[in-house]
């Protein structure tokens, strides 16, 4: 089941993320593993008061296979990951 | 005929009614504002309204709800004002409860006497002479009264009009805007065109009422403001000064009487909330609590974009799960019960019962949509968890925190919302993961959330993350049955 809300992104947009994801260091707050898989985005900005226009969640899930709480999120700008080549 | 005068009933009930009716139309307004639209159509639109009260424009942009719609009226023309629909909601259902009763007792009276003469038309003569009468007035001189009765033909049929039609007619286009009696005779709506017709209806008899008022007034100075009050205040023609004198008083009465009303509301709002809700809950339990949904609407009924009230929980962590497709979610049932139980979705989504609805959303505003719902039932959840014995109510627990996502609240803390556990057997209740055709959206309550049907929509809460089994609610808040009962003193049995 894919909610709404949620895109699902290319290969190229996933590749995107995880280059935003290394230049901020993002990690998992469970393992602190830097290794992660991208799934869908959930665009943000019209649905929650507190997001700025073209704001998404993009979720991620840390591949240590070893961590208690592998479903994580990196917040992103539309402009930082959502084009094709 | 036998003769028609002014008995000490009619004095009496005419007085009772001009206090109720002052009550009903400014709580009335209160209403009206909180949703200041009106519609011919049951989905509410935006942008489809016929009437509206209100200057705001909603953003495009970003998600509104429809309390961002609401109007803040002043207490001159709205009871008790200042956005308070839940105090204007008592103050309506108690004033109407009065205004039955009285325009009972007056009819009841009107046909045990020989009373109900007055408004009988014994020839079609009496319609060509009401025009005459009119026209007499539009020349600026009165018209007689008919033979041996107290009433010209104009009065005769206007005021026959208002007691047998004008105020049932409301009586009835109020009814039909009842959660509770639409669910349960889906028809009886149907039968004013829908419920926006019923509610646009309402409005429009309650202009009917205002015309009617201002024109009554007028007429009784143009007769004779001393002569015509007289009748009411001593039954006859009699001392025209003292009833003038005691009429001016009377009214300043009434308005004191309304001041005093509205401020000890405004000042005092639990008071008002626990006092006036004892008349209306006792009353609206016996009427409408057992009453069932059975609306089945087709699919072509649907609405194409579902109004939405409340808005989604601003947590990092609902948006994560969200992101994830609410893999995470779980849905936990407790409290006092034999069997405590945790859900995942996919638990929920594969239940052995799945259960569609196409039902009629009322919002305790006045807007409404319809949409269809997929789910489980609720009452299969309380076979699996086998509440003990002593257990009354459910509390449904959301991921909301009103301060922080609905900043235009008064009032912080999750949202919650209570209701009596023999609501969740009935067929239609359902906890929805679906919404037509698709998974529930997050403006909606996703992942899941309540269908009540037979209650207005604040009721259903949205986002649930947890579902309580209690004896008592009242350790709850500020113990009085949910969120919005607790900040903004809505009624906990929403049946009207």
């Amino acid at each position: 089941m894919i909610i709404r809300e949620n895109t699902e992104l290319t290969e190229y947009q996933r590749r995107r993320v995880l280059e935003r994801v290394e230049e901020r260091n993002f990690t998992c707050a469970r393992c602190g593993s830097g290794d992660f898989e991208v799934g869908e985005a959930l665009g943000m900005g019209f649905l929650f008061l507190d997001e700025e226009h073209g704001t998404y969640m993009v979720a991620l899930t840390c591949e240590n296979p070893g961590c208690g709480s592998p479903r994580t999120g990196i917040r992103l700008h539309r402009s930082e990951f959502l084009w094709d080549e | 005929m036998p003769e028609l005068d002014f008995p000490a009933w009619i004095r009496i009930t005419h007085f009772i009614n001009i206090i109720f009716i002052s009550f009903l139309i400014r709580s009335g307004i209160e209403i009206l504002g909180t949703h200041p639209k009106l519609y011919w159509n049951d989905d509410s639109k935006p942008g489809s309204e016929w009437a509206r009260f209100t200057r705001k424009v909603m953003p495009r942009d970003k998600l509104y709800d429809t309390l961002d719609e609401e109007e803040d009226y002043s207490s001159v023309v709205s009871m008790p004002g200042h956005k308070q629909l839940g105090l204007g909601r008592h103050w309506h259902f108690v004033s109407v409860l009065g205004w039955i009763l009285c325009g009972l007792t007056y009819v009841i009276l009107l046909f045990a006497t020989a009373e109900w003469h007055r408004f009988w038309p014994y020839s079609w003569a009496v319609f060509p002479q009401a025009f005459k009468d009119m026209v007499t007035y539009l020349n600026f001189d009165l018209p007689p009264t008919l033979p041996g009765e107290p009433y010209n033909a104009l009065q005769k049929l206007t005021y026959g009009a208002v007691v047998f039609i004008l105020a049932p007619f409301q009586i009835l286009t109020g009814a039909a805007q009842s959660p509770a009696l639409e669910a349960r005779f889906p028809w009886y709506v149907r039968m004013f065109g829908g419920r926006q017709w019923a509610r646009s209806l309402h409005f429009v008899a309650l202009l009917a009422f205002l015309v009617f008022i201002v024109i009554h007034v007028f007429m009784v100075l143009v007769h004779g403001f001393g002569k015509e009050t007289a009748k009411m205040i001593f039954g006859d023609e009699v001392y025209p000064a003292a009833a003038a004198i005691i009429t001016i008083a009377a009214l300043l009465g009434l308005v004191v009487l309304h001041w005093a009303a509205t401020k000890y509301t405004l000042t005092r709002p639990r008071s008002t909330q626990r006092i006036l809700g004892k008349v209306t809950n006792n009353t609206r339990r016996v009427l409408l609590h057992r009453l069932k949904s059975r609306q089945d609407y087709s699919r072509a009924d649907l609405t194409p974009e579902h109004r939405v009230n409340g808005k989604p929980p601003t947590s990092n962590e609902y948006k994560i799960m969200a992101a994830h497709n609410f893999a995470d979610y779980r849905l936990e049932v407790a409290g006092l019960v034999e069997r405590p139980m945790t859900f995942t979705l996919e638990e929920l989504r594969t239940f052995p019962t799945k259960q569609t609805q196409r039902v009629l959303h009322n919002c305790v505003q006045g807007w409404t949509s319809i949409g269809e719902w997929t789910g489980v039932p609720l009452r299969q959840i309380v076979e699996l968890i086998r509440p003990r014995p002593e257990v009354r109510y459910i509390c449904f627990w959301t991921m909301q925190d009103s301060g922080r996502d609905e900043p235009s609240a008064p009032g912080g803390g999750q949202f919650y919302e209570v209701i009596d556990l023999h609501l969740a057997y009935q067929a239609q209740t359902l906890l929805a993961y679906d919404m037509n055709g698709g998974p529930l959206p997050i403006k909606h309550g996703a992942p899941l959330r309540l269908r009540l049907e037979t209650q207005v929509g604040f009721k259903m809460a949205k986002w649930i993350e947890r579902i309580e089994f209690l004896d008592d609610y009242s350790p709850i808040g500020e113990g009085m049955g949910g969120w919005r009962e607790d900040h903004v003193y809505y009624d906990k049995d929403v049946g009207i």
